[in-house]
């Protein structure tokens, strides 16, 4: 790469998948331009339509079959947010063809097609990088305090990621969920695996944190809060507890809660236990509080393609109005911009990202055991 | 803790989060003792006092050093609880951090942090005498206990 040139972007995922955000995280790197849309010749019709849509946005022209897409010499990177079922197919393809990989949250729908990818990365020896917090304010504070030996050794973490979105209260009561050892279908139209998709951002932070194997998961799912997630049999929340090498102990949390459940987006939360002392870390903090003579929020009635509030464009169309008691007073905003220009920094120094498609593998690897604890009522052994 | 419990307490009856489902409690405890299992035991017993369904099982690790214990329980209606018990040096200022989600709101309360704060009063965990010696099995065998109804 030449010192005027930029590194292309291919973009796989169009409307209603993280796509619609991190297109604009890549228009607002310097060193990348957008080059196209694209997807497998056979995708998913409804799947092409949001891909088109998307593209239009954009003003970019769409690209129908990827193996075409993949063969242009000015894509250099390929942003990919095909549906999990999808990513592991799509994912070594895009590797083969010698591009740099930017992964959606969760890397895969399980281990084998996790391992595909990072195999895939390994042999094209190209750079890959899953999104998640760990470029936040909060995150990298963490990080440094551990460095620093602020709080001794280390001997507990505990990481809650719960989602304030979706209207809550309409899943029954009182009951247990049976869950399933594998995780078959991970993408429908209402819902999302929650322990899977937001759990993620939790078991992510302790990987990268720790630095640390885990050893052992045991967990539970459940369907707390709502009918949508026990209409597709997929859980709304989940909990892991993890034991990792040097005897560390882990839990995290991963799900959604409901819309009124928080002043701003969710809890973002970590706990650093330490023997000489311990840190708690709040993504929220620090935060103003404003009370004002104006309306309280109140949430959007539900969009008929995403009841949960997955979406900036679905959000956008129900008219979510912004929450406004807590605003926050940090930097967190620009942590995002900082995830790409991470990703961007290994390509450029041909150096691994801190979290690659190998350290994203390890996520799947305990959320997937998590789902085997869970249905079993076992502690489930890592290899 | 007593007023800690009774204030939540209130909260849950007047309905306002609806059913309680998750509790994340975390307490820093000031404390010499090395015997982690009745701080454990006193949270869970806590614990059980907000949850509208008996307890079912409970897994706890404990450090070797004893600095902190982690449990969580699993109740018979599908509700969960992690409950962390932090040892720290008794001439520091002890801290409670919770959620508590319900299926239709959530309470929290965090110690606030503030050299000029006053605390309303030493952290004292007490109770769930019944519980020790469950505590103490699961964490000897490392495996998920049954707890009796």
């Amino acid at each position: 790469m030449g010192n005027q040139e930029k590194y292309g972007v291919l973009l796989l995922g169009g409307h209603r998948t993280h796509q619609e955000n991190y297109a604009h995280l890549f228009v607002a790197e310097p060193r990348c331009r957008l080059i196209a849309c694209s997807d497998e010749r056979d995708a998913p019709r409804d799947r092409v339509a949001l891909n088109r849509g998307l593209a239009e946005e954009l003003s970019l022209p769409y690209i129908p079959d990827l193996d075409e897409a993949l063969a242009r010499d000015d894509v250099h990177i390929v942003s990919l947010c095909v549906e999990n079922e999808r990513r592991g197919r799509v994912g070594v393809k895009c590797a083969e063809a010698g591009k740099h990989l930017y992964l959606d949250k969760p890397l895969a729908l399980n281990s084998a097609d996790a391992a595909a990818i990072v195999h895939a990365v390994k042999k094209a020896g190209v750079r890959s990088q899953m999104f998640s917090n760990i470029h936040s304010p909060w995150a990298q504070a963490a990080r440094h305090a551990l460095e620093r030996g602020d709080i001794g050794e280390l001997r507990a973490i505990h990481c809650d990621v719960l989602f304030a979105k979706g209207h809550a209260g309409s899943a029954p009561i009182g009951r247990k969920r049976k869950e399933k050892p594998t995780v078959e279908q991970y993408t429908f139209i209402e819902a999302k695996r929650e322990m899977f998709d937001i759990g993620v951002y939790a078991v992510s932070m302790v990987n990268w944190l720790t630095q640390k194997a885990v050893k052992t998961v045991f967990g539970t799912t459940a369907n707390y809060f709502f009918k949508e997630h026990l209409a597709c049999d997929i859980e709304d929340f989940g909990t892991l507890m993890l034991t990792l090498e040097d005897d560390i102990i882990a839990t995290i949390t991963g799900g959604r809660m409901g819309w009124m459940s928080h002043p701003q987006g969710g809890i973002q939360k970590l706990h650093l236990v330490g023997t000489h002392d311990t840190l708690t870390l709040d993504a929220s903090l620090p935060h103003l509080k404003v009370f004002a003579d104006e309306p309280a929020f109140q949430p959007p009635r539900p969009h008929s393609l995403d009841p949960m509030g997955m979406w900036r464009s679905t959000q956008i169309e129900s008219g979510l109005p912004p929450k406004r008691l807590w605003i926050s007073a940090s930097d967190e905003g620009n942590a995002q911009n900082l995830e790409i220009q991470a990703f961007v920094d290994c390509i450029e120094k041909g150096i691994e990202s801190e979290m690659n498609a190998e350290m994203a593998a390890q996520s799947v690897a305990v959320i997937t055991a998590g789902y085997q604890s869970a249905a079993s009522g076992e502690v489930i052994q890592l290899e | 803790m007593q007023s800690l419990q009774q204030s939540v307490k209130s909260v849950i009856e007047h309905g306002r989060i609806g059913s309680p489902v998750f509790l994340r409690l975390m307490v820093q405890h000031p404390s010499a003792d090395e015997n982690i299992v009745q701080a454990t035991a006193a949270l869970v017993a806590l614990a059980n006092t907000w949850m509208p369904s008996p307890p079912e099982q409970i897994y706890v690790q404990a450090s070797a050093d004893t600095i902190q214990s982690t449990a969580m329980i699993q109740y018979t209606g599908g509700q969960t609880a992690n409950l962390s018990v932090n040892r720290i040096s008794p001439d520091r200022e002890g801290s409670v951090d919770l959620i508590l989600i319900g299926n239709k709101g959530v309470i929290y309360h965090d110690t606030p942090l503030a050299r000029h704060r006053l605390m309303t009063g030493q952290i004292e965990l007490r109770g769930g005498d019944d519980l020790a010696d469950l505590i103490d099995k699961a964490i000897k065998t490392r495996k998920p206990v049954r707890m009796e109804p």
